[in-house]
């Protein structure tokens, strides 16, 4: 039996409306809800990481050109920065971002089978040039050109970075450039005239994106419950493992730089801010006249955000620490607690319950 | 998923997997049976049920299953995982047990649908080749524990359904064209370039006889499931990949030389949501039934005009399957099966936590 897959199956694709939808949301009230989440979260998401990629690709290009110890730690400290944007937007899982190849572009992660290692591995023992060329290495595997790639090529042996002329040094100048270009796409597809907000915020009508209001809000809400899931079987079912001795630390997201729970914070915090904005999640469960779902909602987040600021050490080290375990489930129960609420609950009271049967492609 | 993993652990050790409660009752009318996937709690199963909703027989399954292959030969049936899945499951109908599990092998992944040689000797199914991204079709011996023969060459990307034709000797193949890989979750990654196509394959060589194109222009219609009447003719479900703000008419068929998309009214496209989930004839032949779980409603046509009949409104509906009587239907969707024709609808069974999958099998 492989077990390799199960659990990644994510609830996607088009949300459906449920009949018995409350009366009370009128259609303005899915039009608010969806560009003000719009406005107010993804387009200000996007545009920081365009700006932290480009930092981040500017800090790299000087440090190469003349290693100090104190451009190394600017360096490093960019691209936490990055990191941290991309971590922003990692839970908008609906647009552009998700077009062939999909988000794997950005972050190819995880890595089951180790395919992007393998690819890494020769690249580094090769140096092989034609990865330094921005252009040629967008046309290779996406998984020597993301920010996986960057973290390995800078943390691994963090001290080659430094060397003069080093071959790492230009190749994670050559993939921030990449990653800056990316960014910069991603934001533009979004926000140029005629771009996927306008088709947000002209799905009323019917775009090429949306059927109608209903769907691009089912957009926002869907996306809230896969990121949950992500955040659940990817980034701490997997690592944690059934059992102590099946845990496996490098199976954590970004362990290498120590930023796993760092990643799920700031992944929350988007998850959050799509709840509590004006004109929200939240708001628009009150419009639905469910203020106890509105509560749970609100309970449940602020227990989730508390635990998450209890772990002080990285999770690669915790999964497998018998006495971190508990507290560890507790967290992914909290996690499913609130998915469950989310996916069922609050879909139905604010009418946009998700289709079982409706997925993309079979 | 996190409780499904260890909740399969252990239902595998159960021993039948007939259901204690409730008391078995065979229906009045004749004693068909369906079966269909569903998702109950955190789990996922394979359910054999009558046409009074009584559950016959609960197949506990890994993950997401999707198609189901029958054969009246040997009593054998499989459940396949959903894409991209690598399990099959070969359950014998007379003892109510998990006969077999199978695996696809390295570097392939099944696809989701699988069909029997009409001696029940050989098992087609769906594949994905993951280095080259092209469609397999592999040719498995049942008396052998199912054993990879061979493979053949689809024809295209993204084989979904496939079945067998009256001739006993020809597959029908539903070349999807989009080109997934699970390393990149589900991600579509040809949506611009994509060529779906029906190929008709000797089973025996894996010679393709022919391969049918809709217009360049409709390239965008994905091929994907599909239901063969008796006298040959093919009833195809597609789904658009295009534009939201086009609607497409989903209905293609196929009499013996050309592939033709069915012309549906502005209303029934629009409702349909680019989106056709399954597709049937009834007992007859003479009706296809077609499912849009998007728009939460079934439609149903003339096998020989191809004329609309009816349709009808069930929530998240996409499984169906031929009823007992000519004419019937029967649909799963939520929690719920019904019978329908093109005039009525009536609920046949309702199922405790239950969500039903795609698809939906009638069982002698």
């Amino acid at each position: 039996m492989n077990w390799r897959w199960i659990g990644t199956t994510l609830i996607c694709a088009t949300l459906q409306v449920s009949p018995a939808t409350a009366d009370v949301l009128k259609q303005n009230d899915y039009v608010q809800f969806a560009n003000a989440l719009t406005d107010t979260i993804v387009i200000p998401a996007y545009e920081r990481f365009a700006i932290e990629t480009a930092v981040l690709n500017e800090t790299l290009v000087s440090f190469c050109a003349n290693p100090t110890p104190e451009g190394a730690k600017t360096s490093f400290d960019r691209f936490h920065d990055t990191m941290d944007a991309w971590a922003r937007v990692q839970p908008l899982l609906f647009g552009p971002i998700m077009e062939a190849p999909g988000p794997a572009r950005i972050q190819f992660w995880p890595d089951k089978r180790g395919t992007g290692q393998r690819h890494l591995r020769r690249v580094l023992a090769s140096q092989d040039a034609s990865v330094l060329n921005t252009e040629s290495l967008a046309t290779k595997s996406i998984a020597l050109g993301d920010l996986q790639a960057l973290e390995y090529v800078m943390f691994d042996e963090p001290e080659v970075l430094s060397l003069p002329a080093s071959f790492r040094c230009a190749y994670a100048s050559a993939i921030a450039n990449l990653q800056r270009s990316r960014a910069a796409s991603l934001l533009q597809d979004w926000s140029k005239p005629g771009g996927y907000r306008t088709q947000v915020i002209n799905a009323a009508e019917g775009t090429d994106a949306f059927f109608d209001e209903r769907e691009a809000a089912s957009a926002y809400l869907n996306s809230i419950i896969s990121a949950l899931e992500i955040i659940r079987l990817q980034k701490l079912d997997r690592p944690l493992g059934l059992t102590l001795e099946s845990a496996r630390s490098t199976r954590a997201e970004s362990w290498r730089s120590a930023r796993s729970f760092r990643n799920i914070q700031l992944n929350f915090e988007t998850i959050t801010a799509l709840l509590s904005a004006p004109s929200g999640l939240n708001d628009l469960t009150r419009k639905a006249q469910k203020p106890d779902t509105a509560a749970a909602l609100a309970r449940l987040t602020d227990k989730i955000k508390e635990n998450l600021s209890r772990f002080e050490q990285p999770l690669s080290a915790l999964v497998s620490d018998a006495n971190a375990r508990p507290e560890l489930e507790a967290l992914l129960t909290s996690f499913r607690d609130l998915q469950s609420l989310v996916q069922d609950r609050v879909a139905r009271d604010v009418g946009l319950v998700p289709g079982f049967n409706a997925t993309d492609g079979d | 998923m996190f409780a499904s993993r260890r909740l399969f652990l252990s239902t595998l050790a159960a021993a039948t997997l007939t259901p204690s409660l409730p008391t078995v009752t065979l229906a009045r009318n004749g004693g068909s049976k369906w079966m269909a996937c569903r998702k109950t709690g955190n789990t996922f199963r394979a359910t054999l049920f009558n046409s009074n909703g009584a559950i016959l027989m609960d197949v506990p399954l890994p993950a997401r299953g999707h198609g189901i292959a029958t054969s009246s030969v040997h009593g054998q049936l499989v459940i396949f995982a959903r894409r991209p899945g690598n399990f099959a499951i070969i359950v014998d109908l007379a003892s109510h047990s998990i006969a077999q599990e199978i695996t696809a092998s390295a570097g392939r992944h099944f696809y989701g649908h699988g069909c029997f040689s009409q001696d029940g000797k050989f098992l087609y199914t769906t594949e994905n080749d993951l280095e080259s991204g092209a469609g397999v079709i592999g040719v498995r011996d049942v008396e052998n524990d199912y054993a990879l023969i061979t493979s053949h060459a689809s024809g295209g990307i993204g084989p979904h359904e496939l079945a067998l034709m009256p001739d006993g000797e020809t597959l029908a193949i539903a070349n999807g064209g989009i080109l997934t890989n699970p390393e990149l979750e589900r991600a579509k990654l040809n949506l611009d370039t994509m060529a779906p196509s029906l190929v008709l394959m000797n089973r025996l060589n894996g010679h393709i006889a022919s391969m049918h194109k809709l217009a360049p222009e409709l390239h965008q219609l994905s091929v994907r499931h599909m239901s063969v009447a008796p006298t040959g003719a093919i009833a195809l479900a597609l789904q658009y990949e295009g534009p939201k703000s086009r609607h497409m008419s989903l209905l293609a068929t196929f009499d013996d030389e050309e592939l033709t998309l069915i012309d549906a009214p502005e209303t029934l496209t629009r409702a349909m949501r680019n989106y056709a989930g399954s597709i049937a004839h009834d007992p007859s032949g003479q009706i296809i039934g077609m499912t849009s779980p998007r728009g939460n409603l079934v439609s149903f046509w003339d096998a020989s005009s191809h004329t609309l009949l009816g349709q009808q409104t069930m929530r998240d509906v996409c499984g169906i399957a031929p009823g007992n009587l000519p004419g019937e239907f029967i649909l799963a969707g939520g929690s719920e099966t019904m019978n329908a024709t093109p005039l009525s609808l009536g609920q046949s069974g309702t199922f405790a936590d239950t969500q039903w999958d795609n698809h939906m099998v009638s069982v002698a």
